[in-house]
């Protein structure tokens, strides 16, 4: 008799486990369309976005309409994506996050929270630019950059005979002081980019001293890179720093800025990673696949200015990346690991 | 005498009831319409009920002037984020600091009459408290992002355009001097800019952003007064990206989203034959 109720319980208990776990995790099996893109049709996915909102939506737009899968985003900079997705650990509310500075992918991979996922047409993308366990894959690059106001610069610099900076360490001399205007580190992955980037140039008293002075001649800390730059565009500000490819878009819209990019410059590369137990992962693979393709890439770079991270797409606006030198040796998951420690020292400045 | 060992009735039991319960859960998730459930306070309800039934959104911004929202969609979507926001946050007394960061005033009006004001920047201020969790900027960026693109629709801009101190147009590469425009020429780019389609979530913006097309010239309007030309607030300037297949880009500098908002309407047409051969010369 004990045994009968014993094994009734049993029973009952694992067709109630198999009933949530099917709820949970059955999902259709993705089938093909004609063009031999996936049939996403009714499927939906959660994206955590730290790209220029159009340029976001762009990649998000053109998959919904190549597969059919409907999608949900939220814009982040990079620190606060990373932050989220560390809070949603034991409950991911989301499939995928792209863009913003790779450090933080990296270090989101490093402390699993983002899953293993090689992409089939990862296989093109040099090794620099992805996880070999497949954490996170680069999609673009861009160097970081000093940006000049051109009409401030003639008419407040160039009368003194004062040249253009050339070189990160130019921004700190005193004459700029009050003229900077810099993304915050603790928001933005551009204003950590500087912060991680000096700190493996230089010895640790310099990096302090570097830190203290640049905070001394900066006017303003912005909640992203890319309002740092609208600020120079639009000459509240003389002088900025950030990613290229957000110089180039005002550029484009006819804004007159000087973009310096200094030898050994800082750089990122936009990730995307797949968001460990997300909701979707299924569609979340399909769009990674998507955001690798050749032709993806090209239309991207059109409007992100970036520079792609397959070799043979072809980049309109923003030049290959063999014309800049970029810092080779910068070390992203150092950046990632040592990212508490650099923002308590920055803060407590 | 042997005892009888009642352990396993008694998880079987537990059990039972366990997978009763769960089955119940479920149950009533599946049949929660289609009841009637009998609401005893009905004015106590109801009174609640219309204080929480937002109508009416008023914006307004120092630059873009004012606006209301009064479609349920986005008073809804508005609503939804604010809740977001100051769920599970501490929000903090007001201070001096977070008075410097406001960009945005808006009143919400409730169905009962009352109304609640919200001061929005860096911090959402509501009731006398900010809400500035580091988790919440994101949420509250968005909003204010929401909220601006309705301040810089196409009907707003032509509303603007006339009072306007400076719009230039710009032709050729950056760095060209640019043209203002005069009174006649304002008249007729807001004519047409209410007669513009709106592209947003629509394939041809898509298409349009991801087409290898730089725009031919701009349109730059200066929302206030300011004393140096060359020393405009960000927050002072639309862009507006003129190309050449008859759609037009505008961005509001800011937002700090880097948003534009695509529309049709061919704006070149509308001016001078004079600009239009200077836009195709250059």
């Amino acid at each position: 008799m004990k045994k009968l109720y014993l094994f009734t319980l049993v029973l009952c208990l694992t067709l109630l486990s198999v009933f949530c776990w099917h709820i949970r995790t059955v999902q259709p099996s993705v089938t093909r369309l004609p063009d031999g893109s996936p049939d996403l049709h009714g499927r939906h996915i959660v994206v955590y976005v730290s790209l220029r909102d159009e340029v976001g939506r762009a990649y998000l737009e053109l998959f919904k309409e190549k597969t059919g899968c409907t999608y949900e985003y939220l814009y982040l900079p990079t620190q606060t994506a990373l932050a989220r997705i560390r809070n949603e650990r034991n409950h991911p509310q989301a499939d995928i996050v792209i863009g913003g500075t790779s450090h933080a992918q990296i270090q989101a991979g490093i402390e699993g929270l983002t899953a293993q996922y090689i992409s089939p047409n990862a296989a093109i993308i040099p090794e620099r630019f992805k996880d070999p366990d497949g954490c996170w894959t680069g999609i673009a690059t861009t160097p970081l950059a000093i940006v000049v106001n051109r009409a401030r610069w003639q008419r407040e610099f160039a009368p003194q005979g004062k040249k253009l900076p050339q070189v990160y360490a130019d921004l700190l001399d005193p004459d700029y002081h009050g003229q900077i205007v810099f993304s915050d580190p603790n928001t933005a992955g551009t204003g950590y980019t500087i912060l991680a980037y000096i700190d493996q140039k230089l010895s640790p008293n310099e990096t302090l001293d570097f830190y203290r002075r640049l905070r001394q001649n900066t006017a303003e800390f912005t909640f992203n890179g890319y309002t740092s730059v609208e600020k120079v565009a639009s000459g509240e500000c003389l002088l900025g720093l950030s990613f290229l490819d957000d110089q180039t878009s005002l550029r484009i819209s006819g804004f007159d800025l000087i973009s310096i990019v200094p030898p050994e410059c800082a750089w990122t590369m936009d990730a995307v990673s797949l968001i460990k137990n997300g909701p979707n992962p299924e569609p979340a693979r399909c769009f990674i696949d998507f955001c690798l393709e050749k032709e993806t890439q090209e239309q991207i770079s059109r409007m992100a200015y970036s520079v792609p991270t397959r070799p043979d797409a072809a980049s309109a606006e923003a030049p290959p990346v063999e014309t800049f030198e970029l810092y080779t040796a910068f070390d992203f998951a150092r950046a990632g690991r040592e990212q508490s420690a650099l923002l308590e020292k920055w803060n407590n400045l | 005498m042997k005892i009888h060992d009642f352990r396993f009735e008694i998880l079987a039991i537990y059990g039972l009831l366990l997978c009763g319960s769960v089955g119940a859960i479920v149950y009533s998730n599946v049949h929660l319409y289609d009841s009637v459930v009998i609401i005893e306070k009905k004015d106590d309800t109801l009174r609640q009920a219309n204080l929480s039934i937002p109508m009416r959104i008023d914006i307004q911004s120092e630059n873009l002037g004012h606006y209301t929202i009064s479609d349920e969609a986005s008073i809804q979507k508005i609503w939804q984020n604010m809740h977001d926001i100051t769920a599970d946050s501490a929000p903090d007394a007001i201070s001096n600091t977070t008075q410097d960061h406001i960009r945005l005033s808006c009143t919400i009006s409730y169905l009962n009459g009352s109304q609640d004001t919200f001061l929005l920047g860096r911090y959402l201020q509501l009731n006398g408290q900010v809400y500035s969790d580091f988790y919440k900027q994101p949420l509250i960026n968005s909003l204010e992002s929401d909220l601006l693109q309705q301040l810089y629709s196409c009907s707003r801009i032509a509303a603007l355009l006339p009072t306007a101190p400076v719009v230039q147009i710009y032709t050729g590469t950056a760095g060209n001097p640019g043209r203002a425009l005069a009174a006649a020429e304002r008249k007729e780019l807001s004519k047409a800019l209410l007669a513009a389609t709106d592209l947003q979530g629509q394939k041809k913006q898509f298409q349009l952003a991801t087409q290898q097309n730089r725009p031919v010239a701009h349109i730059r309007i200066e929302l206030q007064a300011v004393s140096s030309p060359d020393e405009i607030p960000a927050a002072n300037l639309i862009n507006i990206d003129l190309y050449e297949s008859g759609c037009f880009a505008v961005q509001y500098l800011g937002d700090s989203n880097g948003r534009h908002l695509y529309f049709t309407k061919d704006l070149l047409q509308y001016l001078p034959p004079r600009f239009s051969q200077e836009v195709f010369h250059t």
